[in-house]
């Protein structure tokens, strides 16, 4: 067939892979795009903390203006052990940050090879890490930590543990799903007539394929883990003072609440905006990843 | 006055920033009780312009046109009551897939009732009444249980009529069709089609048959609309398009039907590239009645014997559910045989584990219909094509991309399209990226499962050249398995027919295209569309259990073989095997 056809005017071209249009989605959200200000806002507080605020957060420096209101001074005022109550909240987001994303990355490392298996091989694998599953979906996760973390005396490291214990459980579904739904695709199947192990289709074609689910589920991850942290902090088995954490400061602002308002406000709101800029950012990424998704 | 007019009709979709004009000025009219047909490949922006008509685009489509007449209304400016009246009333749509355009969870009944009852003030009951005789109209037999059926439990041809009868429902002034027939098999095509002209002429409907293929055209309207990139290409009587093609498009629309290729120099002394022996596939399911569960066997494929002989093309043939699709994944062992054996250059790889295998899928490889869903969206096509050679560890990775380039440029795409991804390409450039990919390892046996099907005509006719021609350099062997008997007609040297798992009648193409013996193989070709207006006819359709009693006799004397009430594969003519009874 030499015919000339009308020419078909060629659209500009240029190399787009699919995380391009997940991007022009995703800047199209306002709230998302806010929230991740924020949040990169937080982190970059929390890693120059020295900086920002020169006191130290566990020195009792200003033990002659103990419990002071909010001022030019003090940002948020002074706590009851003449500490700069600013600097606490600061340091306090290192805390929350560092153990909200450890935790998520611990979820996704745990949950993206078990959701791999059990979605691509089915059967009895798939039946067994089911079961686990819903073993640690029955069992309240605030219940079990504070078990776990009475029995280990709370610190950094068994929360860092619980909280990945208990999120990996979120990553390995949303992987799995993705592996069960991409595994009946021709590529997968392309790829088994030419003789590659499940292994090679895992790695090469199914991970890259879940990306999103990954990333997803890597972002909604990180508040779970920081509320669990603020929780335990804040019943007294979490992180041991004098380390500043959210949680903790919330606990003990309660005692001083009728008459020091800002010893329980400011570490809460602190608490609450890190949660919902984190929630708001992987809804938005999930929005953006997954356009079949929206509107749920 | 026309029923339908349009005048300079122009949709654009805008995205990302860009704005794609989908149709770009058409006009058009259709009489009343005027069949007007509109052909095109997928995007050239006919079926964008008869939703237009209906005003069914999205809110994201910007439309414009100096007039859209439907029944005397101005569409462009009507309101929603008029709207409703329109849809419905002056013209209805019937769908490409009727799977997706009946509502799972409402019966067939209640859905037409519905129907009827928005444009109607009649009472449910009548309404069902009604229904039932609509059903009737379509030539459904049992329309009192359909009624009270879901989608699901009918076939893709029921469903198609059931969608008929609905469309039927408000007497239409004007039918639309939109690629009725593009799902469905060819045998039920044939009856659909023909069923469609035949409503059409009891109601006194104007007709807009929205197609890519030519034969549909030709089968059933009077007046031809051919479409390219949004533009009219050109207009006039049905058979002047046919015979004397003004436009180079629609000459080359018309050559992709007559496509004719050498036959392979089939190499029969050596063994065969592959020969499967009572292979057979059966799947056990559990029915549950009561407090007890009984097991059954389903035959998907019943134990058959095919034969591809070395540097040959064979077509395997038959309507969807008859196995051919199973047969060929059993014969890649993507799918494992309940029984029988499989050998692949005489080697026997039925019982051979992964490992072992793997140094035999170098010679076995599969093309398969699906080319959305068969290049990974996160490579780039030279990570495509060079996955074979990655994962059986040949070369360095430069000379795995310089390979994979080299084969890019093989199956007629330039070599820059090496870092696109697979969304970036059209579907024919997609199933060019699969073919090279199959065959970067040098195969010696190709499967292709139905790999033109999703295609337009003249891209199908390149597909098939590329296929054809690769096959003859590299002497490869392919089981090419289709139920579109055109295609297989101008590019298999044998053929073998499935029917219910059965292997029904094998033969050279000539010999089967010439003489067919079985009935359900008669059934096949006599459903083949017409490829020129004059040749269309009236055609009888055969049930199943006509098609049973039809099966050929044979006695004792004529085959050599036992009597037996069972029906067997016989032997006629060299080559030519035949199911048929044998009798005394």
């Amino acid at each position: 067939m030499t015919v000339e056809l009308a020419p078909v005017a060629p659209p500009a071209h240029r190399q787009r892979n699919p995380l391009w249009f997940a991007w022009q989605r995703f800047i199209g959200n306002k709230a998302a795009i806010v929230a991740g200000g924020i949040l990169l806002l937080l982190i970059l507080m929390a890693i120059f903390a020295p900086l920002i605020t020169p006191a130290n957060p566990d020195a009792q420096s200003f033990l002659a203006e103990a419990l002071a209101f909010p001022s030019a001074q003090h940002w948020f005022g002074v706590d009851n052990l003449g500490r700069d109550f600013y600097t606490r909240v600061v340091y306090g987001a290192r805390v929350s940050l560092t153990i909200g994303f450890t935790a998520a990355l611990f979820s996704v490392l745990i949950g993206i090879p078990l959701g791999a298996l059990a979605g691509y091989f089915g059967g009895k694998t798939d039946w067994f890490i089911m079961r686990v599953i819903e073993l640690f979906s029955v069992v309240p996760p605030l219940l079990a930590a504070m078990l776990l973390g009475a029995l280990t005396r709370g610190g950094y490291f068994t929360i860092l543990l619980i909280a990945a214990l208990f999120g990996w459980v979120q990553v390995c579904l949303l992987v799995r799903a993705q592996v069960k739904a991409l595994r009946e695709k021709e590529f997968v199947r392309a790829a088994q007539a030419l003789g590659a192990s499940p292994w090679y289709i895992i790695r090469r074609h199914l991970i890259p394929n879940s990306i999103s689910s990954i990333i997803v589920g890597f972002v909604l991850a990180i508040p779970l883990a920081m509320m669990l942290e603020a929780s335990l902090s804040f019943l007294g088995i979490g992180v041991p003072p004098p380390t500043p954490t959210w949680g903790q400061m919330i606990n003990e602002g309660i005692d001083f609440m009728f008459f020091y308002w800002h010893l329980a406000v400011f570490p809460t709101a602190a608490l609450a905006i890190t949660v919902l800029a984190t929630t708001l950012f992987g809804d938005g990424l999930r929005d953006a990843l997954d356009p079949t998704l929206k509107g749920r | 006055m026309p029923l339908v007019e349009i005048q300079d009709l122009k949709v654009s979709f805008s995205q990302y920033g860009g704005e794609i004009h989908a149709v770009r000025g058409i006009s058009f009219s259709v009489n009343e009780g005027e069949s007007l047909g509109i052909v095109g490949e997928s995007g050239s922006g006919k079926s964008v312009s008869c939703s237009a008509l209906l005003r069914l685009l999205p809110a994201t489509a910007k439309v414009s046109a100096k007039s859209i007449t439907l029944d005397g209304v101005d569409v462009l400016k009507a309101n929603k009551e008029d709207l409703a009246r329109l849809r419905g009333r002056s013209a209805a749509m019937i769908f490409q897939d009727p799977m997706t355009a009946f509502d799972p969870v409402f019966t067939i009944g209640h859905q037409i009732a519905e129907t009827i009852q928005s444009h109607r003030k009649v009472s449910k009951r009548e309404a069902l009444a009604e229904a039932e005789q609509l059903l009737l109209r379509v030539e459904i037999k049992n329309a009192k249980d359909i009624l009270t059926y879901y989608p699901h439990q009918l076939s893709g041809g029921m469903l198609q009529r059931a969608m008929i009868a609905m469309a039927l429902s408000c007497r239409p002034k004007v039918l639309i069709a939109d690629e009725p027939t593009t799902a469905l098999d060819v045998t039920i095509q044939a009856q659909i089609l023909q069923l469609i002209k035949k409503v059409q002429a009891e109601f006194g409907m104007a007709l807009i048959m929205i197609t890519h293929d030519l034969g549909v055209i030709a089968e059933t309207v009077d007046r031809v609309l051919v479409m390219y990139n949004g533009e009219v290409m050109e207009q006039g009587p049905v058979q002047q398009i046919f015979d004397a093609p003004q436009h180079a498009y629609t000459r080359t629309l018309l050559a992709s039907l007559q496509t004719t290729f050498e036959p392979s120099r089939g190499d029969g002394s050596a063994a065969p590239a592959l020969e499967l022996r009572g292979l057979a596939k059966a799947y056990r399911i559990k029915r549950r009645s009561g407090f007890f569960t009984s097991y059954g066997d389903f035959h998907a494929v019943r134990p058959v014997d095919i034969t591809l002989p070395r540097n040959s093309i064979v077509g395997l043939v038959g309507e969807s559910g008859s196995g051919k699709t199973t047969t060929g994944m059993m014969a890649m062992r993507l799918t494992e045989p309940s029984s029988g054996q499989i050998l692949v250059d005489g080697v026997d790889i039925t019982s051979l584990t992964p490992d072992q295998l793997k140094s035999h899928r170098r010679s076995m490889q599969i093309v398969f219909q699906d080319s959305y869903s068969a290049l990974d969206p996160m490579m780039t096509l030279t990570q495509i094509i060079a996955e074979p050679l990655h994962i059986h560890g040949i070369g360095t990775t430069r000379e795995q991309t310089e390979k994979a380039l080299g084969w890019l440029e093989r199956v007629g795409l330039p070599r820059s399209f090496g870092n696109r991804y697979a969304h970036e390409l059209s579907g024919g450039q997609r199933q060019r990226v699969a073919i090279a990919r199959a065959l970067i390892l040098g195969p010696k046996v190709l499967v292709a499962d139905e790999p033109t099907s999703a295609l337009d005509v003249t891209v199908k006719a390149q597909i098939i050249g590329l296929l054809k021609e690769l096959q003859a350099e590299m002497g490869l062997s392919i089981l090419f398995i289709s139920h579109d008997l055109s295609t297989v007609k101008s590019l298999t040297d044998s053929v073998v027919v499935m029917y219910r798992g059965r292997v029904v009648e094998q033969a050279p193409t000539s010999a089967i295209f010439a003489d067919p013996q079985h009935p359900y193989t008669r059934a096949l070709l006599d459903a083949i569309p017409a490829s020129n207006p004059r040749d269309k006819r009236e055609r009888t359709f055969l049930a199943a259990a006509d098609l049973e009693a039809q099966t050929p006799r044979y006695t004792v004397i004529q085959t050599g073989l036992a009597p037996n009430a069972t029906p067997q594969l016989v032997t006629i003519a060299p080559n030519h095997r035949v199911e048929a009874i044998v009798t005394t």
